[in-house]
């Protein structure tokens, strides 16, 4: 009996060995230098804006590597207060920053986003107002209600008052969303403006008419258990500088006033 | 004395490899808000999610067990030539990451996929976000568990009465439903248990194929990932209370699981 299992059990594990292989590979490469690795926690709205502040702060620090976690800000702060071994976080809400405050130095606001509705540049259901939403054949997502994007969606759907459909999933965080609607999987999403920027040739954004109710600040703080806190401070103030705020600006993200 | 055929590095290293499981179940009892637990359980995202967890979990066994089981009877019976294809290719989803299934099931069946392309064209309807893509998903991922055990019952079968039988001139699918199946009950038993908690426990690929909405595709595991983020507590009684329902299970089972691995 055993003998038979273990039969059918062999490609199994002979593909797992194979798919093994490579990441021995990428061990076993030397560098000269090990890098010093900050690792920044980042609310998932500021995949695109954060990775190429990365890449110019690897630049400017060469032997420095960031590693980036993008995630929804609460389930950031859930493995921060958990111990997660972090150097900067940068949340999407003051709401999920104020949950570590006790593990994160002084934070600043650097920036502000807003929601908006996001249709397919096709846009087959000819969704033109936000009440489209309530067409019979429309199929909607937001984020959950616990996640910054969620939260915004949320507000600006209850200023808005019009809209008595139901979205068919809440995701988990603001780039899920994204993919979904860029994949055609449905018709209408509440994202970031940020994201409709980012995604132009696929996308194009309803505005909600009380754009105040849809915003959301994002801080950003040095983690206080960081093991590199001069560079920490560096990346903070690279995003806090002016060309940090231009790059933030150019991808649609307002001011954090 | 059995105890006395053991010797003593044999027991150490049984003893951490028990330890090793049984250590993070116990701690999790002891994070368990007790006091509360029961309201924390009855708060409508923690009902739903349950709710829907054991009605989705149960259906998808119940499919794996009538398409899993000839699958099984094939594997074991079939030609030499097919099978040695066949098997690893329905076995993989062991191995699959549960990332790569929600790919699939989206790449198979989302509005774009390669089937759900023309079922949406013709029917305005697509699987993503509905709950029968939760089935879906727990039918993908448990269903080679089933197949895995009940072919090897299979192959364990006696052959001396398959023979009488074929000798009295018992048509093949008589050979199939009243030798072959009353003989694997455990088996068949075992492997429905594994495919179903292999079902109920998925997360990565309902959230990718399915979503996530209370009531509808939020799942008990999913309730679990999203309460960590807005309150522990509630988080770890929905925890506890899988743990319970896991012991259980194979506490009730352990006869027919033994059976099917040892006969």
């Amino acid at each position: 009996m055993l003998h038979h299992i273990r039969a059918v059990a062999a490609p199994v594990i002979v593909t797992m060995a194979l798919s093994m292989a490579p990441s021995h590979a990428v061990i076993s490469h030397k560098t000269q230098k090990k890098p010093v690795l900050l690792i920044v926690f980042a609310a998932s709205s500021l995949t695109e804006s954060f990775t190429s502040l990365g890449r110019q702060f690897e630049q400017a620090h060469p032997g420095t590597r960031i590693q980036f976690s993008f995630l929804s800000s609460p389930a950031l702060a859930t493995q921060l207060i958990e111990g997660a071994p972090a150097d900067v976080f940068a949340s999407a809400s003051i709401k999920d920053m104020a949950t570590v405050v006790d593990r994160v130095s002084k934070s600043y606001l650097f920036a502000a986003n807003r929601v908006v509705l996001a249709i397919p540049r096709a846009n087959p259901l000819r969704i033109k107002r936000v009440q489209d939403l309530n067409k019979p054949n429309v199929k909607w997502i937001a984020c959950a209600h616990q996640v910054p994007c969620g939260v915004a969606a949320d507000a600006a759907l209850a200023a808005e008052g019009t809209v008595k459909s139901k979205p068919i999933s809440l995701e988990s965080k603001a780039t899920s969303v994204v993919t979904k609607i860029i994949a055609g999987e449905v018709d209408a999403a509440i994202v970031y403006r940020t994201d409709i920027v980012a995604n132009r040739k696929f996308l194009r954004e309803i505005p909600f008419k009380n754009s105040e109710a849809a915003i959301t600040k994002y801080p950003i703080g040095v983690v206080k258990k960081s093991a590199h806190p001069a560079l920490a401070k560096a990346f903070v103030d690279l995003v806090l500088s002016i060309k940090g705020l231009k790059l933030l600006s150019r991808a649609g993200f307002d001011r954090a006033k | 004395m059995i105890f006395r055929r053991i010797d003593k590095a044999t027991y150490a290293i049984a003893t951490i490899a028990s330890l090793v499981i049984i250590l993070p179940m116990v701690a999790l009892l002891t994070k368990v808000p007790w006091a509360t637990l029961i309201e924390r359980l009855r708060e409508p995202n923690s009902i739903s999610a349950i709710k829907l967890s054991l009605w989705s979990s149960l259906l998808a066994a119940v499919i794996v067990v009538v398409l899993g089981v000839p699958l099984a009877w094939f594997l074991a019976r079939g030609s030499d030539r097919v099978t040695n294809v066949l098997r690893p290719l329905v076995l993989a989803p062991i191995v699959l990451p549960p990332t790569v299934a929600g790919m699939a099931l989206l790449a198979l069946l989302g509005r774009n996929g390669l089937l759900g392309r023309y079922i949406f064209q013709l029917t305005g309807w697509s699987m993503p976000f509905t709950s029968s893509a939760v089935v879906l998903v727990g039918v993908f991922v448990g269903m080679p568990f089933l197949a895995l055990i009940v072919e090897s019952t299979f192959r364990q079968l006696p052959r001396d009465l398959e023979d009488a039988a074929v000798t009295d001139r018992a048509s093949a699918l008589t050979l199939f439903l009243c030798i072959a199946l009353p003989q694997s009950r455990n088996g068949i038993a075992t492997g429905a248990l594994l495919a179903w908690a292999r079902a109920l426990g998925e997360f990565g690929a309902t959230m990718m194929f399915a979503g996530s909405l209370p009531g509808r595709t939020q799942t008990w595991p999913m309730q679990v990932y999203f309460a960590m983020d807005v309150d522990m507590g509630t988080a770890y009684a929905l925890s506890a209370v899988m743990v319970f329902v896991a012991v259980a299970v194979v506490f009730a089972l352990r006869k027919h699981l033994r059976n099917a691995f040892i006969q």
